[in-house]
């Protein structure tokens, strides 16, 4: 379990991180959201002991990072696949990293296999595409075998099969019981990954909770009507304070009311349903929603 | 601790760039060696000299090539980032620290030692042949390898406080080679005992063989210099390690 209690950290007169606390369960995959700038990757160095913070704790299952000795051995961090020195090669790359924890020469072999990347183990990295360097990364992070695991945008350069390798890899890892938090500007992986979010803004906690409820919380829900009465039904919708956005002169997109109180309107009225559907936003309506006041860098409007 | 210092001893082997710098500071000083034992002068009267032009001349460039070697230590690390890989995995960056000090600073040793023994080999062997009085400088091979040794760690300490070797590396370079060169100028207008107060010269005379390099009277003693050379050294180590601790990585 990762706990954050009052995280700061100031680069001269700008906060970067702004009193963030936060829990990271175990079990679970918690995806780790912010805009641009908004303090994730920052964050992440603070937890690992890289940046030194003006205030605030982070704690491993209760320890400070920098209290373990052998710290790969609980936990794993991908923090940017870049960090390789080009001329190494990947197998040297990781022995080294093994080496300073006490690892075997095995395990190196060990995860090089597990990543998909035996067959290169001899090549130097400043050859390797972004994707391969991730899942180098995603190997160092492993090397430990350890309870904790976080990773900075690991589908970054990834391909399709290797999303979704990454995916259902860091879905069994948190099955087995491990903390797993993850950053990702891939709202749609998250969704389908993350059972639950961190999300921040301009350095500050916005919300720490399920996927479904933040979505529940912050996303847009609607009622989807069909009906070949849909001019009458209409009338009494809007009598009852609802608003209504026709797909077609058909089919409507009803809020501020629920279903239950539509299927009521219309039964009393005798108008026939054709469809009578909830639907709930994305977890990208969701955020956007929630992020719109913190996003530091924004593309002009069309 | 044994752990930092073999990762740190993988990651000194599998840089290309350290490869090949190994391979010149090993293989260029012999060459250097051969050629100078090649063209020495039959008529020098100080037959330590010969031993000076053909071994110790050398042996300087290894001793240069090594404390770049040293600015890369930690240098390349800052400039790949892999500084946060390394500190990552080994929070206590004091153990890192020591672990990079101790590999290369033992590198900067036996290349000290190795180098000019085989250079005199080299260099005896052909003067020898050549009918060219030649006699070695027990002390001077002893304080050359004192001042490879620190001379590595200098650089290591270097890169520590400036981190990308880009600036360091030619700071290495340029301070003995040429700010000491015309500062020493200067001051043997101005006052020749300053001069001993340079950290390269006073460095250099360790190694120094035959007559005084900075002139009769005007150096500290072998010893002295070694201290004084060896206390600059220290100073921009612990000041490297203090930075590199109290810094975001």
């Amino acid at each position: 379990m990762i706990e954050a209690r009052g995280l700061t950290k100031k680069y001269g007169a700008r906060v970067a991180v702004d009193n963030l606390s936060f829990d990271v369960q175990p079990g679970v995959v918690t995806g780790f959201l912010g805009p641009n700038g908004s303090g994730k990757s920052t964050t992440m160095r603070l937890l690992l002991g890289l940046d030194r913070p003006n205030a605030g704790v982070a704690t491993f299952d209760g320890k400070p990072y920098t209290s373990y000795a052998q710290p790969l051995r609980e936990v794993g961090a991908l923090l940017d696949a870049a960090y390789l020195h080009p001329t190494r090669k990947a197998r040297a790359h990781l022995h080294a990293v093994a080496a300073s924890n006490g690892l075997s020469p095995g395990r190196v072999s060990e995860v090089l296999a597990m990543v998909g990347l035996t067959e290169v183990a001899e090549k130097r990295t400043g050859g390797f595409s972004l994707g391969m360097k991730q899942r180098l990364g995603i190997a160092a992070a492993m090397l430990g075998d350890p309870r904790t695991l976080l990773l900075d945008e690991p589908a970054n350069g990834l391909d399709p099969e290797g999303v979704r390798w990454i995916r259902e890899f860091l879905k069994h890892l948190a099955s087995q019981g491990r903390t797993v938090l993850v950053s990702s500007h891939l709202l749609s992986e998250v969704a389908l990954m993350a059972d639950r979010l961190i999300v921040i803004g301009k350095g500050s906690l916005i919300s720490s909770t399920t996927v479904d409820e933040f979505v529940r919380q912050f996303g847009h829900s609607w009622v989807r009507v069909k009906s070949p009465s849909m001019a009458a039904l209409s009338q009494h919708l809007q009598a009852m304070g609802a608003t209504l956005q026709f797909e077609d002169p058909l089919t409507a997109h009803v809020y501020g009311a629920s279903a239950t109180d539509i299927g009521t309107v219309a039964a009393s009225n005798g108008i026939v349903l054709h469809q009578l559907a909830d639907q709930t936003g994305s977890l990208e309506d969701a955020y956007l929603e929630v992020t719109n006041q913190t996003v530091e860098y924004r593309g002009a409007p069309k | 601790m044994i752990g930092a210092i073999r990762s740190e001893w993988i990651k000194f082997r599998t840089v290309r760039a350290n490869v090949i710098l190994i391979a010149i500071t090993l293989g260029l000083p012999l060459v250097l060696s051969a050629v100078l034992a090649l063209v020495a002068n039959n008529s020098m009267t100080d037959p330590r000299n010969s031993f000076g032009v053909a071994v110790i001349a050398p042996s300087m460039v290894a001793v240069y090539l090594c404390g770049v070697l040293g600015v890369l230590g930690i240098g390349q690390e800052y400039r790949h980032n892999t500084i946060r890989v390394t500190f990552a995995a080994q929070p206590r960056r004091s153990r890192v620290l020591a672990a990079k000090t101790v590999v290369y600073g033992t590198f900067g040793l036996l290349v000290g030692i190795v180098t000019p023994m085989l250079c005199l080999v080299l260099s005896s062997i052909i003067m020898r042949s050549r009918n060219v009085p030649y006699e070695a400088d027990g002390a001077a091979l002893i304080g050359l390898a004192v001042l490879c040794l620190l001379t590595t760690l200098f650089g290591f300490g270097l890169g520590s406080v400036m981190r990308q070797p880009a600036g360091a590396i030619p700071v290495f370079l340029l301070w003995p080679l040429l700010v000491e060169s015309i500062v020493g100028a200067i001051f043997s207008a101005v006052n020749e005992d300053l001069i001993r107060w340079l950290p390269f010269r006073s460095g250099q005379q360790l190694a120094s063989f035959g007559e005084d390099s900075m002139g009769p009277g005007v150096g500290f003693s072998r010893i002295v210099s070694g201290v004084y050379f060896g206390s600059w050294t220290l100073a921009l180590v612990v000041l490297g390690w203090w930075l590199v601790e109290r810094r975001d990585a």
